[in-house]
């Protein structure tokens, strides 16, 4: 069985934040011992080196890791921000380990799978999966998608989100154990007997034809459709506005119907590049995208109502949700519609998650886990069967 | 400063100072996103009027490639066909001259590739047509029992080749006439019941006509057949232009594919719906349901009245000489006589004739023109001779033949033949030539030997003339005597007093049959057979028409 217990805050007071946190968390665990703890902040001016103290004092041996963020997400409060959110977790079947890999954007391939060793060495049994928290605004330039393959292999389902820093864009940061890291990728390892179900669905549609995407490095794509990518986004949205970074460009590798989304991020109005969030493969063709609250939200309930689905035959114990913000920027106040199906369901399935800067996961168990942009990915967790 | 040197005021005003902080925060991010809102749909508004006048012009620009295409194919397949109906005519000649076995036999197949390749030519510019919208639709009263008998005509010989059955089902309370395009309806159902049988290899093809129970004023036109059937993969093309069903088993069948996306194309541009449902192995059903009102109801007795056919029970027994050396041409004939009485004898050649002349007499000879041994004009010279020279009494020998132009309908009469049905015919055609020619035009029975039966026979052909005029002078009684019964059947009916309707219905059908009114004849045995089945609005219906077939005798 999974225990799962959630402390979150918005107090003001970050002091008196942490201690409302702590005391929702000891209220819920009762004697029992957390193993492991997740922690998710989008206070970006706290002191987090104090609150991470402060949770390892209250529980010694727990493992920590977690991030910055742009908003918190839990059954009680639904969406919030400025606050902190803490998921502490306790198994008699499952093993926890958590590792962390620092240098991603210049080391991430050997990096990463030294974590992924270190994390499995502490196991006595196979990983199942992990949960992985990389820096949002360091790894925008990194081939995650590569990454992931290299060193989790085809198969292994990887999931998660890059951090956030509330949308200031100046620098994220990623929480293991008492340490604060940027450029850095905490991660999760769950081994045991653990049932998992995930669902990922893309909120903006994509419309219109198909273009080929011309010369791009990493993230920076310099040539759409024979122009420059400045020219095209002028071309085909209009005079250039900051909401273009609303807009993203579906991708379409080797002539297939599945696509991925690709976020602009900055224009560049000397060389006309614009850079995204996220990596582009070699040859790939890209189509324009449509946004809309309605679509947003089908996205979220159709992904919602595969998790809850009892044909699954799972039934779950915890659920971890990794929006991408941006999707949240267009929802506004009915952000929180998202989550009304999860909180009609019956047995108040704990969910804990945040607002991301990209999502991390397979499109479906058992193929390779990629990297995201404009998704809404769910992952349910479950020890027993139905 | 730290918390624990402030003093209450100074502690509470910094909280107040980070909750207004907290608060103008919050409120900027709403304010953001209101902006952020607008302009995300700023740019969703601007990305689809884009992406739409994009399309348009991809459209457009497709369109006019299709147009240049569709032109070409017309085109040429115009330059084709000219030199191709040359050919075709040079072979028909050449078809006309001594040849031995083999030339026949070389001569055949290129008629019928040739004839193929015209079919194929015209259904290309048909299709061309309807695709650039030159095809005009003129809605106009019609009969549709005229249309199913045209295309019984076209279809019968074809499925008496393949051994199928054809059948032809429709409620009789059902109007029949209507108001469309006949010769797009007729098309459409034309291009159906040959696919039907081109894709049946046993069992039958059945037209069924009813009423749209779900749009007032539509029929709809079902033809099903137990075919090879139709995947649903393939389903979903076949009403595209060039595709067919080909089965693995199946030899692929001839044509251009192009006869359901013709069908289709119609039906659309009338305002219908053309729909598939079969199963591979299970047959086929094309379903058409076209807005087609009836006609008001004055009118309808015209058109009806037109199309009506001459009953088998009132009609003379007659023995006919069926001569075709294609025995399903004679098998056509066979089926369309089968419930008259008429006894059908054949023969394959002219030469056949004369020796059955010699031995037998018949009442009336179909006559083919092209046979082997001895061809039709041939033979009807011979027989003409032989008449001239007592050996054989007169003759009335009726030519069927698939030349449809005059010259050479001309060139038929001119070497003795009484008349000329060309192929394909329905079998209201063939009854009522058998009827014309064995009644008021047969040569062996002259208008004195009619008696008093010529009354009738003539007045119905609008001869009123060929009348002998003792006859003549009973006219005025008589028809005032029918239109009299006509009166009292109508208020017997009116008074729901059947048994009475039944017996003045019968005297008149005698009066009817003693002066030789025949359609008379066949409208009253309808009537009371209408009554007896308590179709009363029909019944009504053939008052109406029986008013206006007196009101033109009257006329006349």
């Amino acid at each position: 069985m999974i225990q799962a217990a959630i402390g979150i805050s918005d107090d003001i007071d970050i002091d008196v934040a942490i201690e409302e946190v702590l005391g929702q968390c000891q209220k819920q665990l009762g004697t029992s011992r957390p193993q492991v703890g997740i922690l998710f902040s989008s206070c970006m001016e706290a002191d987090f080196s104090e609150i991470l103290g402060r949770i390892l004092r209250e529980f010694p041996k727990l493992q920590l890791i977690g991030c910055t963020t742009d908003g918190e997400i839990s059954r009680e409060t639904g969406f919030i921000e400025d606050s902190l959110a803490l998921l502490l977790l306790s198994s008699d079947t499952l093993e926890f380990a958590t590792a962390v890999a620092t240098n991603i954007s210049t080391n991430a391939e050997d990096s990463l799978g030294k974590a992924y060793r270190d994390a499995c060495q502490t196991l006595h049994k196979e990983p199942a999966c992990a949960f992985i928290f990389p820096d949002g605004l360091t790894t925008i330039g990194v081939a995650l998608d590569e990454v992931f393959r290299h060193v989790f292999g085809d198969s292994f389902p990887v999931f998660g989100g890059s951090s956030g820093d509330h949308y200031l864009f100046t620098g994220c940061y990623q929480f293991h154990n008492d340490k604060i890291y940027s450029d850095a990728a905490p991660i999760l390892l769950i081994a045991g007997d653990v049932q998992i179900l995930s669902a990922i669905r893309t909120g903006p549609i994509p419309t219109g034809f198909h273009y080929n995407l011309g010369r791009h490095e990493n993230n920076i794509v310099y040539e759409i459709d024979g122009k420059t990518a400045v020219a095209f986004f002028r071309e085909h949205l209009g005079e250039y506005r900051q909401e273009f970074s609303e807009f993203p460009l579906a991708v379409y590798e080797n002539n297939e119907t599945a696509f991925y989304l690709r976020d602009p991020l900055g224009l560049n109005p000397e060389d006309g590049s614009i850079s995204f969030v996220g990596t582009f493969p070699e040859h790939c063709t890209v189509r324009l995208t449509l946004v809309s609250q309605n679509d947003v939200l089908d996205a979220a309930e159709q992904a919602n109502l595969s998790i809850l689905n009892k044909e699954s035959g799972i039934e779950p114990e915890l659920l971890l949700i990794f929006p991408c913000t941006w999707v949240r920027h267009i929802l506004g106040s009915k952000t929180n519609n998202k989550f009304a199906l999860l909180r009609q369901a019956p047995g108040a399935i704990p969910f804990f998650g945040f607002y991301c800067y990209g999502e991390i996961a397979p499109f479906s168990i058992g193929t390779p886990s990629r990297f995201h942009n404009d998704t809404y990915v769910i992952v349910a967790l479950s020890s027993r069967k139905s | 400063m730290k918390t624990e040197d402030q003093t209450p005021q100074e502690r509470e005003l910094h909280a107040l100072h980070k909750q207004c902080a907290y608060l103008e925060r919050k409120i900027a991010r709403l304010r953001e996103q209101q902006i952020r809102q607008e302009n995300i749909d700023e740019i969703n508004r601007y990305i689809l009027k884009y992406t739409n006048e994009k399309l348009l012009q991809y459209h457009q620009k497709a369109q006019q490639e299709n147009i240049s295409k569709t032109d070409f194919l017309a085109n040429m397949s115009h330059e084709i066909r000219t030199p191709l109906n040359i050919i075709l005519g040079m072979a028909n000649l050449l078809a006309d001259t001594t040849l031995d076995k083999t030339q026949t036999q070389y001569l055949n197949s290129l008629r019928v590739t040739g004839r193929q390749l015209t079919e194929v030519l015209n259904n290309v510019l048909e299709f061309s047509r309807i695709d650039a919208g030159k095809t005009t639709f003129e809605p106009e009263p019609f009969s549709l029992e005229k249309i199913i008998n045209q295309l019984e005509a076209s279809i019968m010989p074809l499925c008496i080749q393949k051994k199928l059955h054809y059948s032809v089902l429709y409620d009789p309370l059902l109007i029949m006439e209507r108001i469309g395009d006949p010769l797009k309806i007729y098309q459409i159902l034309l291009n159906l019941t040959n696919n039907a049988v081109k894709f049946t290899a046993s069992g039958g093809i059945t037209l069924e006509v009813k009423e749209d129970s779900h749009i007032p004023g539509n029929l709809i036109l079902n033809v099903s057949d137990s075919g090879i059937g139709i995947s649903e993969e393939h389903q979903k093309v076949i009403f595209e232009r060039f595709t067919q069903v080909h089965d693995l088993f199946a030899r692929p069948q001839s044509g251009t594919g192009l006869g359901l996306a013709i069908s289709q194309k119609l039906t659309l541009a009338m305002g219908g719906q053309l729909t598939v449902e079969s199963q591979p192995g299970q047959g086929s059903v094309f379903t058409c349901s076209l807005p087609l009102p009836p006609v008001a109801t004055p009118e309808r007795n015209l058109i009806r009245l037109d199309s009506h056919c001459i009953m088998p029970e009132n009609f003379p027994p007659l023995r006919v000489l069926a001569v075709d050396d294609i025995k399903e041409n004679i098998e056509v004939i066979k089926v369309y006589l089968k419930d008259y009485p008429i006894r059908i004898e054949t023969a394959s050649n002219g030469q056949e004739v004369l020796e059955y002349l010699m031995k037998s007499a018949c009442d009336l000879i179909l006559m083919d023109i092209r046979m082997p041994v001895m061809d039709g004009i041939t033979a009807t010279k011979e027989i003409r001779k032989r008449e001239v020279q007592g050996i054989l009494r007169p003759q009335t020998i009726l030519a069927i033949t698939a030349h449809a132009f005059q010259e050479q309908k001309k060139k038929i009469l001119k070497a003795g033949f009484n008349g000329v049905l060309s192929k394909p015919f329905s079998k209201k055609d063939l009854i009522r030539y058998i009827y014309r020619f064995a009644t008021v035009d047969r040569i062996t029975q002259p208008a004195e030997k009619l008696g008093n039966k010529a009354i009738g026979f003539y007045l119905e052909q609008d001869k009123p003339e060929d009348i002998p005029q003792p006859l003549k002078e009973m006219l005025p009684v008589l028809l005032q005597t029918i239109n009299n019964d006509l009166n009292s059947m109508k208020m017997a009916l009116e008074k729901h007093e059947y048994p009475s309707l039944y017996a003045k219905a019968h005297s008149l059908q005698g009066v009817a049959g003693m002066f030789g009114f025949q359609e008379l004849g066949s409208l009253i045995l309808d009537l009371s057979q209408t009554v007896k089945a308590g179709n009363f609005i029909i019944a009504c219906e053939l008052f109406r028409a029986l008013d206006l077939y007196l009101h033109r005798l009257m006329k006349r």
